[in-house]
């Protein structure tokens, strides 16, 4: 990547390059990651490293499901926000 | 005692004295002893079996013997001819229908090298016949197609038609959704009035008649392929539909927001982690009821 290491970039674009990097899939609600950003993770880490590290630098939880599955949820329950239906 | 009971006992010889006389009162008595003396010479004709079934015999060996008249073996080769053309004609005229079901998925080589897989409940039509003129297809559904390089080749859907020369493509028209992908070579899509040339990596999707511009796919050939269902920025609704396909089941989503964005994929081969996977990111419970329901509610 040409941009600076330190610089912050939107979460989406980092979760889709780590994707085919550790060859696993990120499954979330997108309001849950708009206009989040996070500093690239270092290179070399494994994958538990490197969920530990998204969840330090987000307010997210990342929850393997499988060896290739991953669960991303709100880690702030949005009970306040939730308007009723019906 | 009455007149017919009177006349029944004095036919069956069974009248005492007194009824006797009473039936001799009656005004028709000498009418009906005349009567009766007369239908006593009535007799049933004499019936010989043996004789009968005689003439029956001989009637039926006769018979076989006429059959061996040439016309009727020749209308039977020539009916049987005709009913064989028939169906022979009506068979290789005909369409070619390939169907899955829901939680079902196929592969079809068409009478070229071509082929195509068919995701689950999708219908394929073509005309084997006229293959070597016209290379086209009705698709109604989502197919992946390996086209080989040749004369011009259609994908006609209720949405728009894809138009290739030789190439690898991925096809989805459901409900209001229509998506071209082109993993190799290059596709036209057709729709309504537009014309668009999709390369490798290019994709076209109109959902509710709305143009959605996608990155460029850089996969090599559609998730759902590798038993796998992927989504980038979908309806929860499109999500939960692919899921139904996909595991023969309703869901109930009446409390819930399927309006909202998924990003994710879900697996076709593991229900529990696949709900999981579609159900958390998204702060939903699931229920699974009769295995075929499952019921979504907020957390």
């Amino acid at each position: 990547m040409q941009t600076n290491k330190e610089e912050k970039q939107p979460l989406i674009t980092v979760l889709k390059q780590l994707e085919s990097q550790y060859d696993v899939r990120f499954s979330y609600a997108d309001a849950n990651l708009k206009n989040k950003t996070i500093v690239v993770p270092p290179e070399g880490l494994s994958l538990d490293e490197l969920l530990k590290y998204l969840e330090e630098n987000t307010s997210l939880s990342f929850e393997k499901l499988s060896d290739n599955s991953i669960v991303i949820r709100n880690l702030i329950q949005k009970r306040n926000f939730r308007t009723q239906y019906l | 005692m009455k007149r017919e009971d009177l006349i029944k006992k004095w036919l069956d010889n069974e009248l005492n004295t007194q009824e006797l006389e009473a039936f001799k009162a009656l005004e028709d008595y000498e009418n009906l002893v005349k009567l009766s003396s007369a239908t006593k010479r009535f007799k049933s004709p004499e019936f010989n079996s043996s004789e009968a079934l005689n003439t029956v015999l001989h009637t039926i060996n006769t018979a076989k013997q006429y059959s061996l008249n040439w016309l009727k073996p020749l209308l039977r080769v020539a009916a049987i001819l005709a009913i064989s053309l028939s169906i022979y004609y009506y068979t290789t005229n005909l369409d070619t229908n390939i169907n899955t079901l829901a939680a079902q998925k196929t592969t079809i080589e068409l009478p070229d090298a071509s082929s195509v897989s068919l995701n689950a409940a999708s219908t394929l039509t073509f005309n084997k016949k006229n293959w070597a003129t016209i290379r086209e297809v009705i698709l109604n559904g989502e197919a992946y197609f390996k086209v080989a390089k040749g004369s011009t080749f259609n994908v006609i859907t209720s949405a728009g038609t894809v138009t290739v020369l030789g190439t690898q493509f991925n096809v989805k028209q459901r409900e209001d959704f229509f998506e071209v992908v082109c993993y190799e070579g290059s596709v036209n899509v057709t729709y309504e009035t537009n014309t668009e040339i999709l390369k490798s990596g290019d994709s076209f999707l109109i959902i509710d008649g709305k143009f959605i511009a996608k990155e460029k796919e850089t996969k090599l050939n559609p998730s759902w392929i590798n038993n796998e269902s992927y989504f980038k920025s979908m309806s929860f609704a499109h999500v939960l539909h692919e899921f139904e396909r996909q595991y023969d089941v309703t869901i109930n989503s009446q409390h819930v927001d399927v309006e909202q964005l998924f990003t994710g994929s879900f697996v076709h081969n593991n229900k529990e982690l696949a709900l999981k996977s579609i159900t958390l990111p998204l702060n939903l419970n699931y229920s699974i009821e009769n295995n075929n329901s499952i019921v979504l509610s907020r957390e």
